[in-house]
């Protein structure tokens, strides 16, 4: 790929369309730079925009994604009990290149040689790149039991928002009335800390209003919720109870099949027991995705990528930057906070290609990152969490700022209003 | 340090270009790029000017003061009820000083191209629980004809953390 003048005049008609976002310190870099993206979900749509606009005409911007949109996975689970229709959900990244000029390559990673500075695809072209980011989302451990993808799609995880979102919420249409629905949590740090008992409260909360016989057991990788302890004990034991039941340390080991029954077995001293049910939700463990471990950037564990806060530049490979529920900085995995997270490693990608430091005092003090979000509880309320984590010059770690660390007081109806709002003001802050 | 940080508000305002500056008392003010970074990171759940969508209040049209009065003011309510109330105890009076000051700098600038007036288009509920008003929000709305600017943009600034 090379920068021609079409894109370079595409790339400064962008961002001087924006005046607001681009107005302090337009980068000018003696020669256009190149900053490619992979994926375009919160985290990499995101820092493809905020580079474009903070870079500059210096800076070409490239996205590469296979997909021409994003499933959002935020509010995704309003779509299991009808209080959100699956097609809003979906976001074209067409506006990132006619409002931001960034270039879009519907193609796959597969390769990167971060000395020459060339991404592969799985195409079979290349694109060049002085900076890359990577912003790939997570991946799954394998199951035991589930090793074809027809046998996947029969268990959906309904973890990636897409098809198989609308997989399970055809499952769970089509299941009698007085079946019994598995859902299952796996070992954090898994996407989005409060997700999976917020879909159980969803789901709960549709079986309560159309299948008021059927039940739904929730086995917890975990020894305890892990996320809005006191607003989910009261959801699963007050405002569920008698049709939620949890149990933590339950671990999914494998899955097998008995005719149309599904069964999770978990695994019990020496031995296994099995729990069966008409629809299996199982999560597997999270890992990051297939392309991180592909490029050798999965220092963290063997699942995630370590990288430097400052800059989010991976600490195996210089030049390369992982963003999103891939990197392994310990912060929270939710696309929220990968919107945060981008505008971090927009602003140092920005600086590092004009030669400016990242680690000034008054650089390293405005390295904050904000973790907001709502979660449904019933069919029209709502609680929230919320979470503020700055640099630590000490430790070069991201530290959670303790004051502002919280959930909601009680789940309500304002909070159910207000989860619209904000969703609503991300999308638009990231693919907009 | 000191140095240091001369060479960086210099190397700013070289870098502002067309960009917000102030004349305040015979000196230059700017938003740095460290202020736009700690403000973006408000942009996620507000709106700065007239081309972004959605979300809680629009932070414009304010002063560096008003707005970093407001945020240290919600620093000392009340937790529980307001996410907002929270949020902003994870930020220091300087960086509060940072955000309020890009803030004033940046917001409130009118789109140029017809581009910045199509956004994404917003997701609603389905189904018929939004359509009754809240319950919870009996607060008097007090009439705007009534206010003072100040007040205007107070009460705006609050209206979306109840």
């Amino acid at each position: 790929m090379t920068i021609d003048r079409r894109m370079f005049l595409k790339a400064a008609t962008g961002a001087a369309g924006l005046p607001l976002l681009g107005s302090v310190g337009s980068a000018r870099a003696a020669v256009a730079s190149r900053v490619v993206v992979v994926g375009g979900g919160f985290a990499g749509a995101t820092a493809a925009k905020y580079v474009a606009l903070w870079g500059g005409p210096g800076v070409s911007v490239t996205l590469v994604e296979p997909n021409a949109s994003h499933v959002s996975c935020i509010l995704s689970n309003l779509v299991l009990n009808d209080r959100v229709k699956y097609a809003a959900l979906n976001f074209s990244h067409a506006r990132l290149n006619q409002r931001y000029g960034i270039e879009l390559v519907r193609d796959r990673a597969v390769a990167a040689d971060p000395v020459a500075g060339k991404l592969d695809l799985a195409g079979g072209g290349s694109v060049d790149f002085d900076r890359l980011i990577v912003a790939p989302g997570i991946g799954f451990d394998p199951v035991p039991g589930l090793e074809t993808p027809e046998l996947q799609a029969m268990v959906p995880h309904a973890w990636v928002a897409g098809d198989q979102t609308l997989t399970l919420r055809s499952q769970l249409l089509n299941m009698r009335n007085g079946g019994t629905v598995i859902m299952t949590i796996p070992k954090a740090p898994y996407r989005c800390p409060p997700g999976p008992y917020e879909r159980a409260c969803v789901i709960a909360d549709y079986l309560k209003r159309k299948k008021p016989k059927s039940k739904i057991i929730v086995l917890d990788a975990n020894p305890g919720i892990q996320a809005e302890v006191a607003t989910f004990l009261n959801a699963f034991n007050i405002t569920y109870s008698g049709r939620l039941t949890y149990v933590p340390n339950a671990e999914v080991v494998r899955v097998s099949f008995e005719g149309a029954r599904r069964l999770a077995w978990v695994r019990d001293g020496a031995g296994e027991v099995s729990y069966g049910c008409d629809v299996l939700n199982h999560i597997p463990r999270n890992t990051a995705a297939p392309v991180i471990h592909q490029l050798g950037l999965a220092n963290v564990a063997g699942r995630w990528a370590g990288v430097n806060p400052l800059s989010f530049e991976s600490t195996v490979a210089s030049g390369i930057h992982v963003i999103g529920d891939a990197q392994g900085t310990g912060l929270p995995k939710a696309g929220h906070i990968a919107n945060s997270e981008a505008k971090v490693c927009a602003d140092a990608v920005v600086r590092l290609l004009n030669g400016w430091p990242i680690d000034e005092p008054a650089r390293m003090d405005s390295v904050v990152v904000n973790s907001a979000c709502f979660s449904p509880i019933t069919y029209d309320t709502a609680s929230w969490l919320n979470a503020v984590f700055a640099y630590d010059p000490a430790t070069g770690l991201m530290k959670r700022v303790e004051p502002s660390f919280g959930e909601a007081g009680t789940p309500s109806k304002k909070n159910f209003e207000q989860m619209f709002k904000w969703a609503n003001r991300l999308f638009d802050d990231t693919f907009a | 340090m000191a140095s240091k940080k001369y060479g960086s508000i210099a190397r700013a305002l070289a870098r502002c270009g067309l960009g917000a500056t102030v004349l305040v008392a015979g000196a230059v003010l700017a938003a740095t790029e460290d202020d736009r970074l700690l403000a973006s990171q408000c942009l996620g759940c507000h709106a700065a000017d007239t081309t972004g969508k959605g979300g809680f209040e629009r932070l414009s049209g304010e002063s560096a003061a008003e707005i970093a009065e407001e945020m240290s003011e919600m620093r000392s309510k009340a937790v529980g009820g307001n996410i907002m109330h929270l949020q902003a105890r994870g930020y220091s009076d300087a960086q509060i000083q940072s955000i309020a000051r890009w803030f004033a700098l940046n917001a409130g600038v009118a789109p140029t191209n017809a581009a910045a007036t199509t956004t994404v288009s917003g997701v609603a509920v389905a189904g018929t629980a939004d359509k009754k008003e809240s319950s919870d929000d009996d607060r008097p709305k007090p009439s705007r004809k009534t206010l003072t600017a100040k007040q205007r943009a107070k009460l705006k600034l609050l209206a979306g953390h109840r």
